[in-house]
């Protein structure tokens, strides 16, 4: 195993704050993700965590703070910029090149990184940049066990399907740090089981940071070493699964205030 | 100031009119997510019904009025709302095309009837004049600017107050959920449709009289209400009426001006409807502009896929037919070195509609920029075939200007924006001395040396479609080629994976820029001469979309056999019919095949297989395409609809 000490952040946020007009869906958060493992982001619905994500991803202008992606400060890049940079995501509502095959939608994802390596590449790929796509992609595949699919034309799979190619694709790409939107969401429980071995073994083997939004606390708890947890808008802690469940703040923004509280008027009635 | 004022009036009045179309185009898209290109031709259409009561049957004109109502009003919005229905899942491109469709299939029933000469539509509306701050006004004009104000604010108000002018916006993006909640989404949007259509015909019927029965300039006229809609952001009623107010006003103003001053101001006033729609389109921020319906468009056609063996068995006749045409048809040369380059054409959008799923209206204005470039640089003694290319290289800022708006804008937008652009360039720009000149004669534009018989200057514009179909074929394959369709199914996540996607609309829109220019320089020569009436935006650039589409409605048929089929049917087969009534026909057979060709690309589609192919099909179900693979190239796509699916 390797020494905790050489660990690098990732992802740095720092006082981070999303505005639609008047509501405030991401106030003053600021976060620390490793650039190896899995950090997990949880919090009820409505809590901003769509809102942190695509801020951190820059597909919405934050009204203030800063976003730094391995040491360097993104906040002003835009989206394919941050994705140069090293920063992948999967999105909450499924976004696959439908009408492509499941092996174009991988290869998609290493081939978008040689566009604007030099002039020309935008229309012709090199023999060697074609190898390298497909080999990556293979090998993406295979680990995500949707190699038999390859051929299939993505917009006609499953739901559990094509979120497994969407994630294959942001594997297939160099990015190092990768956002991962509800990855787990319309996936049946036999689905999400298998969804987590692939993905701690993904991020074993290739040795990406992984910084997730999820609604299973099972699934989270069985692969975030560390998580965050947010309520409107809010950072309200962070710390292991365990830590977080056992939270009294935690169980009330899940279980909501008026339930939170009749629990303890209950306690308060056994006292009596 | 008295001219002025008199001109004001007259302006408002035109607007009031223009404005009632513009409202019920903007109408029936708020209810149903479909631009209706055809509103124009629903006006012409009214104008001939009213016509035939009122002037040829003698009927009194508030009974022909009422008549013309019922039958085009209420009758064509039923129509209308069944083929809404039908294409409300299709792509943007398809909704687009079933309605050019309908257009072409009104504008040849209207010529069937009444010939495609200008007849005399006599006024009915009270003709008496009043004094009023000097100035005289007609009761006419006094009569339309009321109706139009009554419509306004009573559809305004229809909007604000009912529960059915509330539910209309929710339809379109859940009919069922609207159903949920106790309003039938189907009523709603048949009512929509029918206000939307009797408001085309009460304009129709209201404009005719200044300008006679004739179906073309009808069309065109209503066409120019496109910018009011823009104006009112495609949503708000009280919005469009005044911009179409505020557009004829300035239309008035520069007639007058133009008869003064003459020269350059003459185009001016056809082109300031198009003008602003153009500029409104390019200005408007993106939130404005947020299609109608879109969300609908989930359904994924599943396109199967074949091998490259395939491709070549396909490509094996189209050369050979291609070879024979000069034998077979010799009678008939003009037509087909016509038709050939129009396969050129076809190709050039193409690579637009159903590679990357865009639409240019301006495909033709294209051409008509590489035809004079050609002509130019012809006259500067350049050699033929450099001319060619660099026509092409002269087209390609063209294509990266429409691409502006394209960066910005898709779907129905783009589709405005490339159609406005071709009329601004067909009225203000053609007959001036930077293209085919002011005075009447047509440029001479002779053929290359090595060319000079029919069947010489054929096989040239063969041989040239067959390296358009090579750069066709090469992008198509390429990593921009894939990149595109990436883009069309989903910009979010290309932008996500890294991608630029600014840069791929521009470099669709020059490439198709560049082999429409080439094409255009191949034109002239075949009969000698260029003149603009071989660059109409309308109905030329409107039919090159529909019989692509037409051409690729078996998703089997390549870009080539789109593309051939598509310029044989538009170019090649009227050339052989002489009679008006069979062409009017055929035009007619067109609009119909659009219109089912978009209903028909929802649905499905079976896996193309070569007869002997099926018998071996009892071996591993996967192997197909793997010879492909091999090769480390893309199986050949079989293209899917022209669109594709989603926007």
């Amino acid at each position: 195993m390797p020494e905790a000490a050489t660990e690098t952040l990732g992802l740095k946020v720092r006082d981070l704050t999303v505005r639609y007009g008047g509501v405030l869906a991401v106030d003053r958060v600021s976060l620390d993700v490793p650039a190896t493992g899995i950090t997990g982001l949880i919090g009820p619905n409505g809590a901003g965590k769509t809102s942190l994500f695509n801020a951190c991803a820059g597909l919405v202008r934050p009204a203030g703070g800063s976003v730094e992606l391995f040491g360097r400060d993104v906040s002003q890049r835009s989206p394919a910029r941050r994705a140069h940079l090293g920063l992948g995501r999967t999105f909450q509502r499924i976004e696959l090149f439908k009408t492509l095959t499941v092996r174009e939608n991988v290869e998609m994802g290493r081939e978008a990184s040689f566009v604007w390596r030099r002039p020309l590449a935008l229309l012709q790929a090199l023999p060697a940049e074609r190898r390298e796509t497909r080999e990556t992609a293979d090998r993406v595949m295979e680990l995500c066990r949707i190699g038999d699919l390859a051929d299939r034309v993505a917009g006609s799979l499953a739901t559990g399907e094509q979120r497994m190619v969407e994630f294959a694709r942001v594997l297939a790409s160099p990015a190092r740090m990768l956002l991962l939107d509800e990855p787990s969401s319309g996936l049946s429980a036999g689905e999400r089981k298998r969804f987590a071995e692939i993905l701690v073994e993904a991020a074993e083997e290739l040795g990406r940071g992984v910084f997730v939004v999820e609604h299973d606390m099972d699934l989270v708890a069985r692969i975030c070493r560390q998580v965050y947890v947010l309520n409107f808008g809010e950072l309200i802690m962070s710390g292991t699964m365990e830590e977080a469940l056992a939270s009294d703040e935690v169980q009330r923004s899940y279980l909501g205030e008026p339930l939170a509280k009749q629990e303890a008027r209950e306690r308060e009635g056994e006292h009596a | 100031m008295h001219e002025y004022l008199a001109l004001i009036i007259a302006g408002v009045a035109d607007g009031a009119i223009v404005g009632l179309a513009a409202m019920g185009l903007v109408l029936s898209y708020k209810a149903s997510g479909i631009f209706n290109f055809a509103q124009g031709a629903i006006g012409a259409l009214a104008a001939g019904v009213f016509y035939q009561l009122y002037a040829l049957w003698g009927l009194a004109w508030p009974l022909a009025a009422v008549i013309t109502l019922l039958v085009v009003g209420v009758g064509f919005g039923f129509v209308m709302e069944r083929v809404a229905h039908f294409v409300a899942r299709a792509s943007t491109t398809m909704k687009i095309v079933s309605t050019i469709g309908i257009m072409v299939s009104i504008t040849s029933l209207f010529n069937l009837r009444y010939g495609g000469i200008t007849k005399e539509f006599p006024s009915f509306l009270p003709q008496q004049t009043f004094q009023f701050a000097g100035v005289n006004i007609a009761w006419e004009e006094v009569i339309v600017v009321v109706i139009g104000l009554a419509a306004a604010v009573g559809m305004t108000l229809f909007f604000k107050r009912t529960l059915m002018g509330r539910s209309t916006r929710a339809i379109v993006d859940d009919p069922q959920l609207v159903g949920l909640v106790g309003i039938n989404p189907t009523t709603v949007r048949r009512w929509a449709w029918v206000i939307g259509t009797a408001f085309a015909a009460v304009t129709g019927v209201l404009i005719a009289p200044s300008i006679g029965l004739d179906g073309n300039t009808l069309t065109l006229l209503v066409v120019a209400s496109f910018g009011a809609a823009a104006i009112g952001r495609f949503s708000s009623l009280p919005l469009t009426f005044a911009g179409a107010i505020g557009i004829q006003v300035l239309v008035a103003i520069s007639t007058k001006l133009a008869a003064e001053h003459g020269g350059e101001w003459q185009s001016v006033p056809t082109t300031i409807p198009f003008a602003v729609l153009f500029v409104v389109l390019l200005l408007s921020p993106k939130s404005w502009l947020v299609e109608v319906g879109a969300s609908l468009q989930q359904r994924v056609v599943t396109v199967p896929r074949s091998s490259p063996l395939i491709g070549i068995a396909k490509l094996i006749p189209v050369v050979v037919f291609v070879a024979l045409v000069p034998i077979l048809f010799k009678t008939h040369m003009i037509a087909w070195s016509k038709g050939m380059v129009f396969v050129i054409l076809m190709m050039s959008l193409s690579l637009l509609v159903r590679l990357s799923n865009q639409i240019s209206l301006c495909q033709i204005s294209f051409a008509a920029v590489g035809a004079v470039a050609a002509y130019k640089l012809g006259q500067d003694g350049v050699p033929w075939l450099l001319c060619l290319l660099l026509a092409g290289l002269i087209t390609i800022p063209i294509g990266a200007f429409v691409a502006i708006p394209a960066v910005r804008l898709s779907g129905v937008y783009l589709a405005l924006a490339t159609l406005s652009f071709g009329m601004v360039l067909q009225s203000a720009v053609y007959e001036t001395s930077w293209m085919f000149g002011t005075n009447p004669v047509p440029l001479i534009t002779p053929r290359p040396g090595f060319a000079l018989s029919d069947q010489d200057y054929f096989y040239l514009i063969a041989a040239i479609g067959a390296v358009c179909y090579l750069i066709v074929l090469f992008v198509e394959r390429s990593r921009l080629g894939q990149l595109l369709r990436s883009k069309a199914d989903s910009p979010i996540a290309l932008e996500a994976l890294g991608v630029n996607i600014n840069v791929l609309p521009l470099v669709a829109f020059c490439a198709a820029a560049f082999l429409a220019g080439a094409a255009g320089g191949l034109i002239g020569p075949i009969i000698g001469i260029a003149s603009p009436g071989d660059f109409q935006t309308i109905p030329t650039s409107l039919l090159l979309v529909a019989l692509l589409v037409i051409g690729a409605r078996n998703p089997h048929v390549g870009t080539l056999g789109a593309s051939l089929g598509g310029a044989i049917g538009l170019i090649v087969i009227p050339e052989y019919i002489s009679s008006y009534d069979v062409l009017q026909c055929l035009n007619l057979f067109f609009g119909v095949a659009a219109v089912e060709a978009a209903v028909a690309s929802t649905r499905s589609v079976k896996p193309f297989r070569l007869p002997w192919a099926a018998k071996k099909k009892a071996g591993p179900p996967s192997d197909s395409g793997a010879p492909a693979r091999e090769a480390g190239r893309p199986a050949p796509r079989v293209v899917e609809p022209a669109g594709g699916q989603s926007a």
